[in-house]
């Protein structure tokens, strides 16, 4: 099994520089690099990354094809790659939802969007894969991508993901985590987890019976009461990948068991330079 | 009179990576790297400059906001300002029509109200404002970008040519960076400092960067030297194909540059080597500035009292870029006008 480490924008630059050396050294096979609206762009991110490790693999996970011009990705990892080699990936998707909203892009059609910027990329020779929450664009990037990164870590969820396979394709689990404690970063990680829940796919909440504390979430987080979250603990535990070592590890042989073939170890985990340490080559 | 280093994106990245380490070693004030919207990716590409020099100015001469959204843009170029730690300066300028086309379908319209959107959206962004605007082309609800404590917004400087636009540069810009033929540039420059005045600004403290074409020449009688010319005249050729219409208005109905330059413009859509062909060496030392090491140091000199403050070199440089990177670095005696 892989494992990956997310960093996104709104880490300073001597902070990734740092962090990425950690992860390198402690043995992360790839470091994702997300694209959030209120943060800075990805390219910048991914190059400074690139300039401070020796192998690593680098990834967009995601960019958003709604945000960027598909030709700007594609052109931005040939130029990356002119320079740093072939270290990456580009994953795509829609991007977050809420973010979306601040920049007035209007969602048309965009099983078809991604199917076309997904053509496009493969022409440019980076391996391409699709980050995926519903059943439509599951089966779309299990049938034209190299690989998917599910937003799901809970086995419940990745075998309702896996039902929608078209094929086996590489599969990555991509969620929140932390090693705790970490009191520092524990709310963070509440954060994060309600934002998966609340930028949630319709069906699959639906099909979890979701879709009630899915909307109360989403207010909560539109209004920015974040210490209103502790009482979801335990829906939103479902959504990351934390807990002591033991636990943790308990729960990567069980995606292993799936058949998930990297574990993304998403945002805050990165904040947290001894958690990137402890890792050591899985834990 | 401050020497800068011209790159364009359609440039591979690891000569541009030597050129630029080698103009920070001889002293060079800046480096602009112009986006060739069909070529490589701007955002990555300063990223990869910023990465490999310390401490010089960088610079993004110009990027177009027909290619991308105001959020894009922003969240690009504040993470160069981050990565650079706030060496960065900001070009805006409409850029190719015909490269824009290809890549959007559309042509350009409406650019002042274009640019003066892009311009005030930034500079608010880049302050760490929220932002709800709704305008011709821009468009964003509640945008806010988190930035570091440490962020400085950059700078926005205005690659324009047309008279509406070097007057809206004159009110909104904190530099611009000026290409045409000579006597078009003077012209430009009264534009730009009677607009300033009238917005009450110290037309000085616009900076004027000239960013014209540029090439070292050996003697135009041997061989090198022809295919110097030859270069010469691709160059010109390229730039006057995409001279807006007031830029050539401007010369005399009967000038026989006007009718040249008309000529050159329509060849060029079907033919670049038969364009090429038909420029004279007039044309070329109105439109780029080339000859000998010492010969151009005289012309900076004379742009440097015409008012320009800051000269962009290349590209094309020469047959030997590194050398004549070199010779520009460190002369410190480019008398006149920079700040």
């Amino acid at each position: 099994m892989d494992f990956g480490i997310n960093f996104n924008g709104d880490m300073s630059p001597q902070r990734v520089r740092e962090r990425a050396r950690i992860a390198e050294e402690a043995g992360f096979d790839y470091i994702w690099v997300g694209e959030t609206t209120s943060f800075v762009h990805p390219f910048p991110v991914i190059a400074n990354i690139c300039h401070n490790t020796e192998a690593i693999k680098v990834g967009a996970g995601i960019i958003s094809v709604q945000k960027n011009r598909c030709i700007h990705i594609k052109k931005g990892f040939e130029t990356l790659r002119e320079v740093y080699g072939s270290r990456f990936v580009i994953g795509i998707a829609p991007g977050d939802r809420f973010g979306l909203l601040t920049t007035c892009v209007v969602t048309r059609d965009i099983i078809k969007k991604i199917r076309e910027c997904t053509a496009q990329l493969n022409k440019g020779g980076t391996p391409i894969f699709i980050g995926a929450a519903g059943p439509k664009l599951i089966e779309l990037a299990t049938t034209v991508a190299d690989g998917i990164l599910l937003n799901y870590v809970h086995p419940d969820f990745v075998r309702w993901a896996i039902k929608h396979f078209k094929r086996k394709v590489y599969t990555a689990a991509y969620g929140p985590s932390l090693v705790l404690p970490d009191k520092k970063n524990e709310n963070h990680l509440r954060i994060s987890a309600a934002t998966v829940i609340a930028g949630g796919n319709r069906v699959f909440l639906e099909d979890f019976g979701l879709v009630e504390v899915s909307e109360e979430i989403r207010t909560i987080l539109k209004k920015r009461r974040y210490d209103t979250l502790k009482k979801y603990d335990r829906v939103l535990d479902k959504f990351t990948i934390s807990g002591d070592i033991r636990e943790i590890k308990g729960r990567i042989e069980e995606l292993e068991k799936l058949g998930i073939d990297q574990v993304i170890f998403s945002s805050p985990l990165s904040n947290n330079p001894e958690s990137i340490r402890i890792y050591r080559g899985g834990f | 009179m401050k020497i800068s280093l011209g790159l364009t994106t359609s440039m591979p990245v690891r000569s541009s990576i030597k050129y630029a380490k080698l103009a920070e070693k001889n002293g060079y004030h800046r480096i602009w790297v112009g986006e060739d919207i069909l070529s490589r990716e701007i955002f990555s590409y300063l990223s990869v400059i910023c990465l490999n020099t310390e401490d010089i100015k960088i610079g993004c001469g110009v990027t177009s906001p027909y290619v991308r959204t105001i959020p894009i843009i922003a969240s690009g170029f504040a993470g160069i300002q981050e990565l650079s730690c706030n060496r960065f300066t900001l070009g805006i300028g409409v850029g190719g029509i015909p490269e824009i086309k290809k890549m959007t379908g559309k042509t350009p319209t409406q650019v002042a109200d274009v640019i003066w959107e892009t311009v005030f959206l930034l500079n608010k962004i880049f302050k760490g404002e929220k932002v709800s605007y709704d305008g011709v082309k821009a468009c964003v609800t509640d945008f806010k970008l988190n930035l570091s404590k440490d962020f400085v917004p950059p700078k926005i400087y205005l690659g324009v040519r047309g008279p509406r636009l070097m007057a809206l540069a004159g009110e909104i810009a904190d530099g611009v960076i000026f290409s045409g033929a000579k006597d078009y540039l003077k012209h430009s420059l009264r534009i730009l400092d009677s607009s300033a005045k009238e917005s009450r600004r110290n037309p000085k403290d616009i900076t004027r960067v000239l960013w014209n074409g540029f090439l070292i020449e050996k003697d135009r009688e041997d061989r090198t030297g022809r295919r110097d010319r030859r270069i010469a005249k691709i160059m010109v050729a390229t730039i006057v194909s995409s001279l807006p219409g007031h830029a050539i208005d401007y010369l005399d109905k009967d000038s026989k540059d006007r009718e040249l330059i008309l000529k050159i413009k329509k060849e060029f859509l079907k033919d670049h080597k038969k364009a090429s062909a038909i420029v004279t060496d007039d044309l070329i030392d109105q439109f780029c500035i080339s000859g000998s090491v010492d010969e151009i140091t005289d012309a900076i000199r004379e742009y440097g009292k015409l008012g320009f403050d800051e000269f962009v070199i290349g590209p094309p440089y020469g047959r030997d870029p590194g050398k004549v990177i070199e010779s520009f670095g460190g002369r410190g005696d480019y008398t006149t006008g920079g700040s």
